[in-house]
């Protein structure tokens, strides 16, 4: 088979879908390579222009090609428009998968879309003008042009469900459930953390990921605590997130141990998972939350938000609270870090669960997925 | 019933007391009236007082002091006059001092808030003969000798009035919202004035009518001063400045033409007096209050800028807006305008019905517009102008109007009113490509620099034109787009396609941000749960490459036949699409107006509408707020007014008060205000 991937989105400072897409890619590609598949990668796709395409995923083998990686933006534009109007893709594919919520039209092979969460309609008030306005143009599209579906969870198939009722059993395609995984290795074994190892929040500075109840949470716990661990912060400064970043500047200036590292790189990021102490989430909403399966690959315990797709990752390992109570939070800190002699069956759950989640697996299902088409 | 008398109270019985007996002896017998007493929680024995009163007094009690703009208001939406007589309690009406009020409003057709003089009670020397302003727009007492002042004349217009004692139309009062209750105890009426000058109407003092006032004994006026003055000046400052301006203008103007008249007097000739450079200097001091007299009288040329209009519906809801303000502009006594309109040539038929005999049609051919007279019977050829010329100069325009926004034809020297119809590419970016959000960018930092009015389609377009680009509220002014009459009350045949049986109807051309995409999520979470009972949606709007992608989408969600795109609809069939319509679903992420809001209250069509900018100023509570990004919402909302009868009526019973509030003769009389005030290059 000839497949398709859309890489667009990696091509940027990457967010959650850009980490699937180059995952996933990655993982299909070593899958697919000895089955006797060839590769073409998109770095542009649909009405995803990039202005730099070159930081986008590569893959150095000559059965994966990558067509579009020189052209500049009004070149790619044009092509896209002309694939639209009825020209076949180069290598002429027999499916293309988009990962970044696009669906251009292909009139001469299959797509398959993937759908990474709804939260454009289940939370409009979390999403971007562009972003929602964008997401539901396309996903509506991709109802009526994809041949098949992926999501991420099974809460966004829900989801799906609960917005678009019936849809699947009055329009017959074949969908799959393709949930990610960790990018790191997975801890070989659980390591004892020092009494200075911070918590940690993975995820850019944006209303949806609820900094603020972590910021809330981590006062209370300071008061109490006997440890006083750090909290570390890592992400993008996201939007809409001004008085999030005055807050931790006012943390600063108070002298408090809270550290904002902006946006960081994989080989840091791992870093990070293997020297903190738990891993807090608490986003109002996920589709799936890679931070989850990430920590947890490392053997780090989790304080999951009860919502969304994050019991559904998290499974029993987590510990779960109510997002919009940061005492809970603050209670589940304390908890933690007062029963010193639970916290290694809470990191090996951690680990165990994350066994559930591995690219390659995912990987092979898609392949297969895509056989079926 | 004639007159409706409101005394806000507060203590000072005595003089309340007083005020009232003065009142009772003075008003005509032949004068239907009430006296409506507003207490403002009053600690004294004034309550005990007002329990002793029958009718005609009407008593309304506050629990405490709401302050002189919240009274006045409450005895305003209870009152039965015609006019509204608004008096202070420290007051003594002398006799025959309500007939000249009454008599100016009959004599002036745009009396706007008319008062009175106003002697001090105790020294006897004039306190008040009208506001002016002072020190860069505050408001002053203008004052003088009793007899000099009447001397000028029965009716004098002045840019504002005291409140102390005025007389004013309740059914304009109402209308205008009343006195602004973010005032406390000052200020109140001078804003008034300012809007009632907004409407296009004149404030007038009737000399002939004199009270005596007991100068501030009401209470608790100099402890609010600076906060109100903020408010006002916030608000007026430049406005008011102008006024301020254009009053010491007419002072030295005065003054001049009266030392003109002394000079031609035949003793001056006879002396020889002067020599002939001040001779001269004399002269041109009388020609240039003669062309002053003639500029505030004289036909006005306004150059109409609609070369961006396109056939059909293209252009969306600008079109209808501003071809019906246009005609009732000219079909309005008392302005006297001339069109000269640049449009496409493929839209003179279109455009017959606004252009009268006498306007011109400029329509632009091979780099130069060509002119045609419009005649009563058909057109004359008027020659050509070069583009590459000064158009503006050689057609003599007095000012141009700018309808969609910029024009090429604006000029330093050349006064311009811009219509500013929304924000979108500031409110909502992303519904736009970026070239264009910046396009716009550029043209609105343009015209906000150089413009000299602003037309706005709702006060929330001023206060965003404010927010982004620095245009002071002064240089703008709304006017809701009133053209609900535009269709004919009974329509022909259904077009083609359209559903018997009730339906939703969202008439919207489509553009991104009219959110079409969330609505057809929305439509079918709602045909699912109503199933067979579901409404099919009806959406009408300029065919475009958009409508097809919709249609596809509708296609993919399975909807194929329950939402129906019946592309462009022409006026008689839009008649019969409002007089079967269930219910107008209005999602729009950005309007500046909504016109589709007044049509579904004239058709008596209940209405869901987006809680987002202007919708609710407009919708007020004659509709069903909801959030319309949120599909889910919109589903519910729309389930609830298919199936709830009571709140269909009750949505449609107030949408036809609502529809009260929207006059296209006051609002387009606004227009015409405006744009006679910039082409006289007068204060509004």
């Amino acid at each position: 088979m000839k497949i398709g991937l859309d890489v667009s989105q990696t091509c940027a400072e990457r967010a959650g879908c850009a980490w699937y897409a180059d995952a996933l890619t990655r993982a299909l590609v070593a899958e697919g390579l000895p089955r006797g598949h060839t590769f073409e990668l998109y770095h542009h796709f649909g009405d995803w222009i990039n202005a730099d395409p070159r930081r986008g995923t590569m893959i150095d083998d000559p059965r994966v090609t990558a067509p579009l990686r020189m052209l500049n933006p009004a070149a790619a534009r044009k092509f896209w428009h002309e694939v639209a109007t009825g020209e076949p893709l180069p290598g002429k594919p027999d499916v293309v998968f988009s990962f970044n919520f696009h669906a251009p039209k292909l009139p001469h092979t299959k797509l398959v879309y993937t759908v990474h969460d709804l939260a454009f309609w289940m939370h409009p008030e979390f999403a971007t003008d562009e972003t929602r306005l964008v997401c539901q143009r396309e996903l509506l599209q991709a109802l009526a042009r994809a041949a098949g579906f992926m999501f991420v969870s099974q809460h966004t198939r829900d989801e799906f469900e609960q917005i678009l009722p019936a849809w699947f059993r009055l329009n017959p395609r074949p969908h799959l459930l393709a949930p990610g995984a960790s990018r790191f290795p997975a801890a070989r074994a659980i390591q004892a953390r020092p009494d200075s190892a911070p918590w940690l929040v993975v995820g850019s500075l944006e209303p949806r990921k609820n900094h603020a109840a972590a910021l809330d949470a981590y006062e209370i716990y300071l008061a109490h605590s006997s440890f006083r661990r750090p909290l570390v912060l890592a992400g993008g400064a996201g939007w809409k997130s001004a008085e999030l970043h005055a807050r931790l500047d006012g943390f600063k200036a108070r002298g408090l141990p809270v550290r904002y590292l902006g946006y960081v790189p994989d080989p840091e990021l791992a870093g990070l998972y293997a020297s903190s102490y738990a891993l807090i989430a608490p986003s109002w909403h996920e589709g799936f939350g890679l931070p989850l399966v990430e920590a947890m690959t490392a053997g780090l315990p989790v304080l999951a938000s009860e919502r969304a797709s994050l019991p559904e990752v998290g499974g029993s390992a987590a510990i779960y609270f109510p997002p919009e109570s940061p005492a809970a939070l603050a209670d589940a800190m304390l908890a933690l870090e007062n029963e010193p002699a639970a916290y290694p069956q809470r990191a090996a759950a951690s680990l165990d669960r994350s066994h559930a989640y591995g690219w390659a697996g995912t990987a092979k299902s898609v392949l297969e997925f895509a056989g079926r088409l | 019933m004639q007159v409706s008398f409101i005394l806000p109270l507060y203590n000072q019985l005595a003089l309340t007391r007083a005020c009232l007996a003065s009142l009772r002896a003075t008003v005509p017998a032949t004068v239907t009236h009430e006296i409506i007493l507003v207490d403002n929680g009053s600690t004294d024995e004034t309550r005990e007082f007002l329990r002793e009163l029958a009718p005609p007094h009407v008593i309304l009690l506050n629990d405490r002091n709401l302050g002189y703009a919240v009274a006045n208001n409450r005895a305003a939406r209870i009152a039965h006059g015609e006019f509204l007589a608004l008096l202070n309690n420290d007051l003594v009406l002398e006799p025959g001092w309500l007939e000249p009020l009454l008599t100016a409003f009959a004599a002036h057709p745009r009396a706007g808030i008319v008062g009175n003089i106003q002697l001090h009670a105790t020294t006897g020397a004039v306190d008040h003969a009208g506001v002016v302003f002072r020190d860069g727009g505050y408001p002053v007492h203008h004052r003088g000798e009793l007899a000099e002042l009447q001397a000028a004349g029965g009716i004098v217009e002045f840019p504002a009035v005291t409140a102390a004692c005025c007389l004013v139309r309740r059914e304009w009062f109402l209308r205008a919202g009343g006195f602004d209750e973010g005032y406390f105890n000052g200020f109140e009426d001078t804003d008034l004035c300012l809007r009632a000058r907004d409407d296009g109407l004149v404030n007038l003092v009737a000399t002939g009518s004199v009270v005596r006032h007991h100068v501030s004994s009401s209470a608790g006026r100099g402890t609010h001063e600076y906060r109100n003055a903020r408010r006002f000046l916030a608000r007026w400052a430049p406005r008011a400045a102008a006024l301020e301006q254009e009053w010491n203008l007419k002072l030295a103007r005065d003054r001049a033409a009266l030392a003109a008249r002394r000079y031609f007097t035949p003793l001056h000739r006879k002396l020889g007096f002067g020599a002939r450079a001040l001779r001269r200097s004399h002269r041109a001091a009388l020609a240039a209050e003669l062309r002053a007299r003639r500029a505030a009288t004289g036909r006005i040329r306004i150059g109409i800028d609609l070369l961006r209009l396109q056939p059909g519906g293209a252009n969306g809801g600008v079109k209808p807006f501003v071809l019906t303000f246009l005609a009732e502009i000219g079909r309005q006594r008392g302005m006297e305008f001339n069109f000269a309109l640049f449009a496409p040539a493929a839209l003179r038929e279109e455009l017959a019905a606004v252009l009268r005999p006498g306007d011109y049609l400029l329509e632009p051919a091979d780099g130069q517009l060509t002119v045609s007279l419009r005649q009563t019977k058909g057109w004359r050829a008027a020659g050509a102008l070069s583009l590459a010329d000064n158009v503006a100069g050689k057609a003599g325009l007095d000012v141009l109007y700018a309808p969609f926004g910029t024009s090429q034809f604006m000029r330093p020297d050349l006064p311009c009113v811009s219509l500013i119809v929304d924000l979108l590419h500031r409110d909502l970016p992303a519904a736009l490509p970026v070239e264009e959000v910046n396009h716009r960018h550029a043209w609105f930092t343009r015209v906000a620099a150089e413009a000299t009015f602003f037309q706005c389609d709702s006060h929330d377009v001023v206060h965003r034109l404010g927010e982004n680009y620095g245009v002071h509220p002064a240089r703008c002014f709304h006017t809701y787009n009133a053209v609900q009459g535009r269709f004919p009350a009974t329509g022909g045949a259904l077009p083609a396609g359209a559903p018997e049986e009730p339906f939703f109807f969202y008439p919207a051309n489509f553009w991104p941000h009219k959110n079409h995409e969330t609505l057809l999520v929305a439509y079918r979470l709602y045909a699912q749960a109503a199933a067979s009972r579901a409404w099919p949606l009806v959406c009408t709007g300029h065919p475009d490459a958009r409508m097809d992608l919709l249609r596809e989408l509708r296609d993919g969600l399975g909807l194929s036949d329950r939402v129906i795109f019946l592309g462009h609809v022409r006026d008689e069939a839009f008649t019969a699409l409002w007089t079967r319509a269930g219910a107008l679903v209005f999602p729009s992420l950005c309007e500046g107006f909504g016109m589709p809001l007044l049509e579904a209250m004239r058709f008596g069509v209940p209405i869901i509408a987006a809680d987002s900018t202007a919708l609710p100023e407009v919708a007020g509570d004659a509709c069903v707020q909801v959030d319309a990004r949120d599909p889910q919402a919109l589903a519910e909302t729309m389930r609830r007014v298919a199936i709830r009868t009571d709140l269909k009526d009750t949505l449609i019973a107030r949408g036809h008060d609502r529809l009260a509030a929207f006059s296209l003769e006051l609002e387009a009389g606004r227009l015409a205000h405006f744009l006679a005030a910039a082409a006289r290059r007068q204060a509004p």
